[in-house]
């Protein structure tokens, strides 16, 4: 199976000199959850723009579905129909003025019919529950309405990799987690989910794959164990280990670590037990 | 969050089909701007204001203030044209008023008061037809009938996208007005100005990075500059023949009116 993207050594300077990426070679493959982590300014947003063609690498290249990108506009479209990225400003993001509106600008974008518009529309929003704010207009909304609001007009282009820049930013636990159990739903063996967080515990429980990105350049991608234990590398780029995992570390939980709330308590019980 | 905004979402008459509001208000309004008569304009004032306070339940109370709002200008704009000037030595044409001073005469013309009056109910007409609309008809609902209307479709989109960009800048107005009223930015009356100015030049950067911003988020969903894809408007609304028949009644009897009282 051909990998998504594939970056091989991509260096990105704004206009204005900073060096937001440097020498960075990354590889998505189908079906992956990934956490991209890293501190403000590591890059992670420079990082996104470059995976549909807003932004281009001063070097380097990136390859989606095994071509190398030409950035033509056709190419272009081909590219940004099946990578869609929700933006963590939600008001950058939603400019129609109500909520059915802004979730049908992507599917009619993509030429659909006006019954498949509808229909993408019903169906992105049955996923977000957010049937009650259909007919409001955006600045009617709260935070984690709009950011709900902004992931289901991305969700609506059903696209194959799914962006996500810090889509728990701003919000509290509940409505965090029900992002991310949102997201569990969306699964499928084809789709890609790519998702940037501060969040260690959320990323921990979630992602199979970490990567952490430090100025620019990436200083840590594998499975979601071994990184928590390099206290270097979480010094590094400022992480805070996981509740979870430095619970079950220090009473030697054996592998796989429990990543969540109830294996831990089950872990527990089956140690007292025991 | 406007208020009068808010009020398009939740009135009584909202549901009512936006063609049919438009249309009422469409009709009556430039009925009684091309007729210029006294009695259709207070008709027009009337009924409209019937409409917005027993149909869509708008609260009186901040109809009237509303209706308020732009007095000021009408009561400036009467004030011009009624009073008029003349050299000292002059003879005056019909007038009601008169006062002399050594260098100049001021007095209120016949003519002018006739314009005056004229000015004043025709805008009154006008400014009740608008609030009726806007009072009881979104910004989207609009939209979607000048859509249908086959106004342009880059002409709807902008209009829309101004609609949201307006509270966006009206909240990050309230929002740095707070942040520098809580740091002491408004005590003094120099540093108000120097406030309000830190203030604007703000604002303008919002309003390039805004632009920015939203350029990619379009982008990323597929927007292509070059090819205007058709707008995404829904039906939920149903046309009702009892509406129609209303609006033909009440135009068919502003018009019986007129032309009866100019046959008397």
């Amino acid at each position: 199976m051909v990998n998504y993207f594939e970056l091989a050594n991509i260096s990105y300077r704004y206009p204005d000199g900073t060096h937001a990426l440097r020498d960075l070679s990354l590889t998505i493959g189908r079906g992956e959850r990934i956490a991209l982590i890293g501190h403000n300014g590591a890059g992670k947003s420079t990082l996104f723009q470059q995976l549909n063609g807003i932004l281009q690498p001063t070097t380097g290249e990136v390859l989606f579905n095994g071509q190398k990108m030409s950035y033509r506009k056709k190419e272009l479209k081909r590219v940004r129909e099946h990578v869609g990225i929700v933006f963590q400003d939600p008001d950058a993001q939603l400019f129609s003025g109500n909520v059915k509106q802004d979730i049908a600008f992507g599917p009619t974008n993509l030429g659909l019919t006006q019954q498949e518009v509808q229909a993408r529309v019903d169906w992105a929003i049955a996923q977000t529950e957010i049937d009650s704010l259909a007919d409001k207009p955006i600045h009617f909304l709260s935070l984690g309405q709009k950011k709900r609001v902004a992931i289901a007009g991305v969700l609506a282009m059903q696209p194959a990799v799914l962006i996500l820049d810090e889509p728990t930013a701003g919000l509290d636990h509940y409505y965090a987690n029900q992002i991310f159990s949102l997201l569990r739903q969306l699964e499928t063996p084809e789709r890609t989910v790519l998702l940037s967080t501060h969040d260690t515990q959320l990323a921990y429980e979630w992602a199979d794959r970490i990567v952490v990105l430090h100025e620019g350049t990436i200083i840590y991608d594998g499975n979601p164990y071994d990184i928590f234990s390099q206290d270097d590398l979480l010094q590094k780029a400022h992480l805070e280990k996981p509740w979870v995992f430095d619970v079950a570390t220090t009473l030697g939980a054996p592998t796989p670590l429990p990543r969540t709330r109830a294996a831990l308590k089950d872990f527990l019980r089956t140690k007292t037990l025991g | 969050m406007l208020l009068i905004d808010k009020y398009a979402y939740i009135n009584r008459l909202k549901d009512v089909h936006p063609m049919e509001k438009m249309v009422f208000t469409a009709l009556l309004l430039l009925f009684s701007l091309t007729v210029r008569d006294q009695l259709i304009s207070l008709i027009t004032f009337i009924v409209m204001s019937a409409f917005i306070i027993f149909g869509a339940k708008i609260p009186w109370r901040y109809y009237v203030k509303l209706l308020l709002l732009p007095s000021f200008f009408l009561l400036t704009s009467l004030l011009a044209i009624l009073v008029s000037f003349a050299g000292p030595t002059s003879a005056l044409p019909p007038h009601i008023f008169a006062l002399s001073f050594t260098r100049f005469q001021l007095f209120i013309g016949v003519a002018s008061v006739a314009v005056a009056k004229q000015l004043f109910f025709v805008v009154l007409a006008s400014i009740s037809a608008l609030y009726f609309l806007i009072l009881t008809t979104s910004v989207q609902a609009i939209c979607y009938v000048l859509y249908k209307w086959r106004i342009p479709p880059l002409f709807v989109e902008l209009c829309e996208m101004t609609y949201r960009f307006i509270f966006i800048f009206l909240e990050n107005t309230q929002k740095i007005y707070i942040a520098q009223q809580s740091r002491l930015g408004y005590q003094s009356p120099r540093q108000w100005l120097r406030s309000v100015g830190l203030l604007v030049s703000a604002l303008f950067i919002e309003v390039l990075q805004r632009s920015t911003e939203l350029t990619s988020a379009m982008l990323s969903r597929g927007y292509d500059p070059s090819n205007t894809t058709p707008l995404y408007f829904e039906e939920q609304w149903q046309f009702r023949k009892r509406n129609w028949l209303g609006i033909a009644v009440i135009f068919g009897a502003i018009v019986a009116v007129y032309v009866g009282g100019r046959q008397w």
